[in-house]
């Protein structure tokens, strides 16, 4: 075929479709190419009109006569003025708040318009056999998205990117809906019945069965080419919302009376902080955002301190209208947070959703160091006891379930390992010792020393063969290499690298 | 036919190089951190001399002690002690004044198949909420416990609730019972909760126990 020819039975099918009752932008989607405007289709239009046989080839433009019908496919959603009421919805406003520069669109579109698009494909491949055979329609919602994109843009001072974080959903109804999509129960063939079981008349069961639906059966119940509508769709609310961002930390916690997370036991005063809390604190106006959640790698008991580099975790910033965090405002939270002189947070930073499984990945094979002061019964024996520990490399345990926690756990034996002991007097202390350890992720610290009564075994008291029991705990240090720390020496440019 | 999908689940990867990729997005920072320098607080100043002169031992630290003497007879002290964890997660354990004790007696084996269809060390259960654990009353049997000059005692729940653990000690040695009143308890019981303020109620107290 020549391209004239090729250019001919465009404009043949075009004037076909808009004779049936499309609108020139769903036209011009079994027509158009790539370079096809949607946002501004005149000058496509006329292309198609001006060269066809066999129409009305005088200026007055096919679709500039008035049309009492919506668009027999899309229901007028592809029409200027829905668009235009679409561009205009106040609610659009607040998306200015958001400091992304950039968006995504989405539509929903009715189910009976999904019926109307399928039913119209049928008919003019039959129509026209050779000119669909290898050619693909344009999707409505494609359509519609380049359509609109322009003017949003416009409208939100942003770019459109199809990867974009703020997404921006449009919403359709269509009074005629229900009715016109009752046919897919009929339509619907034995083998999907389960599936579609519990809401046959989704948008998504509507789509996916309309994929694999018999033509001859569709064509039984549904009208090829799709009936002229009475109404057209409506448009209802937009919805709008920024993807949830990630960042990450390492926490210290200074102070032997405060939990992790905001916790109400009923004999707890509600008053006692959390380190959640104390995070969140400074945090919260920095991004703006409706919710935020914490989450980390493993937890501290009330009464322990963690030190050094401190423990990794991540916080979900739930719909941020500001993502713009520099690398000195994150500094700056990471001072204000070491002014409550309880916690401390370091190596903040914006970490892809991707990474977010080391933190809870392998969990039993993580390491962890602990120093405890420890106290033992007579003081005349603690050089023994400190060579005796000194002595072991490392220990097998088999811990059963810690009388402290019995109520909430099931009953089980863990079998953990320590890897190093090492003790060392304390200067003016007869009766004190320095415990360093490193130890199996998941071990019970406490009940190694003490032995929670026997149920761990070997316990420090049968190592020194006496008693000896913990005073206090510190974590020095969790064996993860996350999130990556922060050189401050070196100013990294992360705004939006998230 | 294309159809587009709607909307994309898909996570959109905005890094800007996705190919070297030796970690987290971020510009890579030099590899000499600040770890050296971070100092590490001194464990024996976050106490005070306070705590450590006050510090007990865990046996107590944890335990309210109380007894139980609603078993004892004119002819036969069988008192418990019976220690209350802070989460309620009592322990058995024998009163010092027990008979066996008092009496300077020892045990040649311990009994645990209190009736036909019941054996105490054959309590499977499952899960947090421990399902399938023997059910206990006060007056419900532990065991009995076998003198070797051929006298049978038996010990008392004392409490409402379900039978968690014999302790593992003491039935390799049953006189462990009777050396070590600290370490040596019978069973750690999980009270019931509704029952729990009348478990308490119907224990005394070590003061009133030793008046």
């Amino acid at each position: 075929m020549t391209e004239t020819d090729s250019q001919d039975t465009k404009g043949i099918v075009f004037n076909f479709l808009i004779e049936l009752g499309c609108c020139k932008r769903c036209a011009l989607r079994f027509v158009g190419d790539s370079n096809t405007n949607y946002d501004n289709p005149t000058d496509d239009v006329k292309k198609l009109t001006r060269k066809d046989l066999g129409q009305n080839s005088n200026d007055e433009n096919v679709f500039k006569k008035s049309k009492p019908n919506p668009c027999i496919i899309c229901l007028d959603l592809l029409q200027d003025t829905t668009l235009q009421t679409m561009i205009l919805n106040p609610e659009l406003e607040k998306v200015l708040e958001y400091d992304s520069d950039t968006f995504v669109n989405y539509v929903s579109l009715p189910k009976a318009v999904l019926i109307r698009e399928h039913s119209m494909e049928i008919c003019v491949k039959e129509k026209f056999p050779q000119f669909f055979k290898d050619r693909n329609v344009i999707a409505l919602n494609r359509a519609w998205s380049l359509s609109i994109q322009n003017k949003l843009a416009q409208r939100l001072e942003k770019k459109y990117d199809k990867n974009s974080y703020l997404q921006i959903q449009f919403n359709t109804s269509y009074v005629l809906d229900k009715e016109e999509s009752l046919v897919m129960l009929l339509l619907e063939d034995k083998s999907r019945k389960h599936s579609i079981q519990h809401d046959p008349l989704s948008c998504k069961n509507v789509t996916s069965s309309l994929q694999t639906i018999n033509s001859e059966l569709f064509k039984q119940k549904v009208s090829i080419p799709p009936a002229t509508p009475t109404k057209a769709l409506d448009v209802e609310q937009v919805f709008y919302k920024h993807d949830h961002v990630f960042i990450a930390g390492r926490y210290c916690k200074y102070a032997r009376n405060m939990f992790q997370t905001p916790w109400s036991g009923d004999d707890i005063q509600v008053e006692i902080s959390s380190v959640q809390e104390k995070i969140f604190d400074h945090i919260e106006n920095s991004f703006s955002c409706s919710a935020m959640v914490f989450s980390s790698s493993g937890r501290e008991d009330f009464d322990v301190r963690t030190l050094g580099r401190g423990r990794p975790f991540f916080i979900k910033i739930c719909d941020p209208k500001r993502t713009k965090v520099s690398f000195e405002k994150f500094r700056q939270i990471e001072q204000a947070v070491k002014h409550t002189k309880v916690v401390e947070v370091r190596d903040l930073q914006f970490i892809d959703r991707r990474y977010l499984s080391n933190i809870k990945e392998g969990e039993q094979f993580k390491k962890k160091t602990y120093r405890a002061l420890c106290i033992v019964d007579k003081p005349e024996n603690l050089t023994a006891y400190i060579d005796k520990i000194n002595n072991i490399s490392a220990v097998t345990l088999q811990q059963k379930t810690p009388l402290r926690v019995y109520h909430r756990r099931s009953s089980d034996i863990r079998e953990r390992q320590i890897y190093s002991l090492k003790a060392k007097v304390i200067n003016g202390k007869k009766n004190l010792l320095e415990l360093d350890m490193i130890t199996q992720a998941g071990t019970y610290i406490k009940e190694f020393v003490h032995g929670d009564l026997g149920r761990t075994t070997p316990s420090l008291c049968e190592i020194v063969g006496g008693y000896i029991d913990i005073i206090a705990l510190d974590v020095l240090d969790i064996h993860l290499d996350f999130p990556p720390s922060i050189n401050h020496k070196v100013k990294n440019h992360q705004t939006v690298n998230y | 036919m294309e159809v587009e999908k709607e909307e994309s689940e898909e996570i959109p990867s905005t890094s800007s190089n996705p190919e070297e990729d030796p970690g987290p997005s971020q510009a890579r920072v030099e590899t000499e951190s600040d770890d050296e320098d971070i100092e590490i607080p001194s464990i024996l100043d976050s106490i005070t001399q306070q705590q450590i002169d006050e510090f007990r031992p865990f046996h107590e630290r944890y335990f309210e002690k109380k007894y139980c003497t609603r078993f004892t007879t004119d002819t036969v002290n069988l008192d418990t002690c019976v220690r209350i964890h802070t989460n309620k997660i009592s322990l058995i354990y024998l009163s010092e004044k027990h008979s066996v004790i008092q009496n300077q007696q020892r045990l040649q084996s311990i009994d645990f198949q209190v009736s036909k269809k019941v054996n105490r060390l054959k309590n499977a259960m499952f899960g947090k909420g421990k399902r399938g654990a023997q059910l206990l009353q006060p007056d419900s049997i532990l065991c009995h416990m076998e003198t070797v000059d051929g006298a049978r005692y038996p010990v008392h729940a004392c409490v409402y609730g379900k039978l968690l653990e014999i302790n593992s000690r003491v039935i390799k040695e049953p006189n462990f019972l009777l050396d070590d009143l600290n370490e040596g308890f019978l069973a750690i019981i999980l009270p019931d909760l509704r029952r729990h303020e009348e478990n308490v109620k119907s224990l005394k107290s070590v003061e009133e126990y030793n008046t």
